[in-house]
């Protein structure tokens, strides 16, 4: 067996370039297979990090997804507002522990600003049953004042202190500036991992007042109103985006969400999902897209597989004399039949790792892009139960595959590589 | 000129669609809720030793019909759902292990008088359903000795009963997790923990 190994090693590395090209070829579908099943898996653990402890989110009637992407994970359309007094009513409900109300839809250098009050750092949590925590600084106080997260502090290099200028709307350059009432940052946030690292937080009244002078989404030409005044205005919102509710006792959690769909005792017509049955929904849906994703990675193995084949079939008909010195020598057919079959396993196993490794590297360098572009957190690590199985299968084809070639090699006599043919 | 004159006929009767718009925006009295026979919506809540389920139903997954029952044999038909209903441990089997009993049961449609469906005390008086549909929803209040040993609820006792459900839409929440699953005839499960 040893001697087996060891020719085996000695003809691969005769036809190494050939092997080679295989060998990019199965650690390519590799990578491939590993890193769709990898961001499936980090994009479904981010998502349900992302909230916790929160009941019911409450907001104008829409697909209960959208409503749920839109105001945790600040994704997808806006939805539909809905006006202040509903937001109180709802916080006066017997049923209701604590609310935090939160308007979103302006923006700082890409970042979503969320404005919303105390009771956000109150009782927001997040993985499992964390609260929200400050490195420095602290809650908004003043009008004026912002609450930054880990990621916006981070890549804007900004201190407490510092003087930052809100943009109107979601989006990149072009947008009308809040230019005439900066916020000064008074907090940032420890990282959390999830959407509130890339926010920035300011307090309802201040999204209020930078939307005094305003009218259909535009300055008012010729009004100004200076910051310093606006404390002499109502800045009361009245109308917010949704409101995230706790609730008292957990059992009640869907007499209020009949309640709430009933629309008795509201002005608008409102809508109430649980975050954890909406992002049930939403797998849902996107199971489907997963799954063929999953199949055409997998079409890859086998056309990286079929590939393999055809490569060593194709070196049998060099490799004939070869095989028949080895078996003028005295190698059984049985050797011949495992010599190949060596070799179909090593390249799999040695193309499998070097998947891995290529996986390893391509998150280690290109994470922080991901992180930053679409909240999708990837750390490389080791493989979890389903890539390991994943793997398991793809050898074990791999090594089903060697065997067809293998076969031939065992069924060619031996005067068949000793006679020369011209 | 024909054309001139129908001009602001056109005008007027464009300005007069946002009113329309908001007039239907404002009456949100005609709530109109999901229907679709052959689904069941049911919603599991667990807190301490107490499971609180909540069945919503077009009335025909149950009884075959969505018209008052006004045969006898329509009566008859209702109030033996009504009784399956009210076996809780056999509609909504949980772990023995458990020793989870019932403690409290209630029927309501719109389409069915509250004594036919077995309830002592008129319910709370719903719309009549004007579109010839009706619902029939169930509040059903489990309370458990041993809620440790819960962690499943088996469904399948319900679909073998009443063979008119097709699927059941369940909404979960536990102190660990809230979810939403789907249960067919063959899949009745709802994993607890």
């Amino acid at each position: 067996m040893k001697i087996l190994l060891r020719l085996a090693m000695r003809s691969a590395w005769n036809r190494r370039f050939t092997l080679g090209l295989m060998l990019v070829a199965i650690a390519l579908s590799t990578t491939m297979l590993l890193g769709i099943e990898r961001v499936r898996h980090e994009v479904r653990a981010g998502f349900s990090q992302s909230v916790s402890g929160t009941d019911l989110v409450v907001g104008a009637r829409t697909s209960p997804i959208q409503l749920m992407l839109y105001a945790i994970f600040r994704i997808g359309g806006a939805t539909n507002n809905i006006g202040w007094d509903s937001a109180q009513a709802l916080a006066r409900n017997p049923a209701v522990a604590w609310t935090i109300p939160i308007s979103l839809g302006d923006s700082h250098r890409g970042f979503s600003v969320l404005a919303t009050n105390g009771d956000y750092f109150t009782h927001f949590r997040y993985g499992s049953n964390q609260p929200l925590r400050l490195t420095q600084g602290h809650p908004m106080a003043g009008v004026f004042d912002a609450v930054l997260g880990a990621d916006v502090a981070a890549k804007l290099h900004y201190h407490l202190g510092d003087i930052i200028i809100l943009s109107h709307g979601m989006g990149g350059m072009g947008l009308t500036q809040h230019a005439d009432k900066p916020f000064r940052v008074v907090g940032i946030l420890a990282r959390t991992g999830t959407p509130v690292d890339r926010t920035v937080h300011i307090g309802l009244d201040g999204m209020q007042a930078i939307h005094l002078d305003w009218e259909g989404g535009a300055p008012l030409p010729g009004v100004h109103i200076p910051a310093e005044f606006v404390k002499k205005f109502n800045l009361t919102p009245t109308s917010i985006t949704a409101v995230l509710v706790g609730l008292k006792s957990r059992a009640r959690v869907f007499a209020l969400q009949r309640e709430i769909a009933s629309g008795q005792g509201y002005k608008e017509p409102l809508m109430a999902v649980l975050p954890g049955v909406a992002l049930d929904q939403l797998w849902d849906v996107v199971g489907i897209g997963e799954n063929a994703l999953l199949v055409v990675s997998g079409m890859v193995v086998v056309v990286g597989l079929a590939g393999l084949v055809a490569a060593i079939l194709a070196s049998l008909g060099e490799r004939r004399r070869e095989l028949a010195i080895l078996r003028s020598v005295g190698a059984r057919p049985l050797d011949v039949l495992l010599l190949l079959c060596i070799e179909g396993l090593g390249v799999m196993l040695a193309g499998v790792a070097s998947g891995l490794l290529l996986l390893s590297l391509l998150v280690w360098t290109l994470g922080p892009l991901l992180a930053e572009q679409f909240g999708i957190a990837l750390q490389p690590a080791w493989p979890a139960a389903g890539e390991l199985q994943l793997l398991l299968w793809t050898v074990l084809a791999g090594l089903v595959a060697s065997l067809l070639p293998a076969l031939r090699a065992y069924r060619l006599s031996l005067s068949d590589g000793l006679t020369p043919r011209i | 000129m024909p054309r001139m004159s129908a001009l602001p006929l056109l005008l007027l009767s464009l300005a007069s669609l946002p009113a329309l718009a908001a007039d239907d925006a404002h009456d949100h009295h005609g709530n109109h809720p999901a229907h679709v026979h052959g689904v069941g919506k049911l919603d599991v809540a667990l807190e301490g030793n107490t499971l609180t389920l909540h069945l919503d139903t077009p009335l025909v997954n149950v009884v075959g019909f969505e018209h008052a029952a006004s045969s006898s044999k329509d009566k008859d038909t209702v109030r033996a759902a009504a009784r399956t209903l009210r076996e809780v441990n056999r509609i909504f089997a949980t772990d023995a292990a458990a020793q989870c009993k019932s403690a409290e049961i209630q029927l309501e449609s719109a389409a069915l008088s509250p004594a036919l469906l077995g309830e002592k005390a008129a319910a709370s008086a719903q719309d009549a359903p004007k579109d010839g549909h009706a619902d029939l929803d169930g509040d059903f209040t489990l309370v458990c000795a041993s809620p440790g040993a819960l962690t499943t609820l088996d469904l399948n006792g319900l679909f073998s009963a009443f063979p008119g459900f097709q699927r059941i839409d369940v909404q979960l929440a536990t102190p660990k997790k809230q979810g939403a699953l789907q249960l067919t005839p063959g899949n009745a499960l709802i994993p607890l923990n």
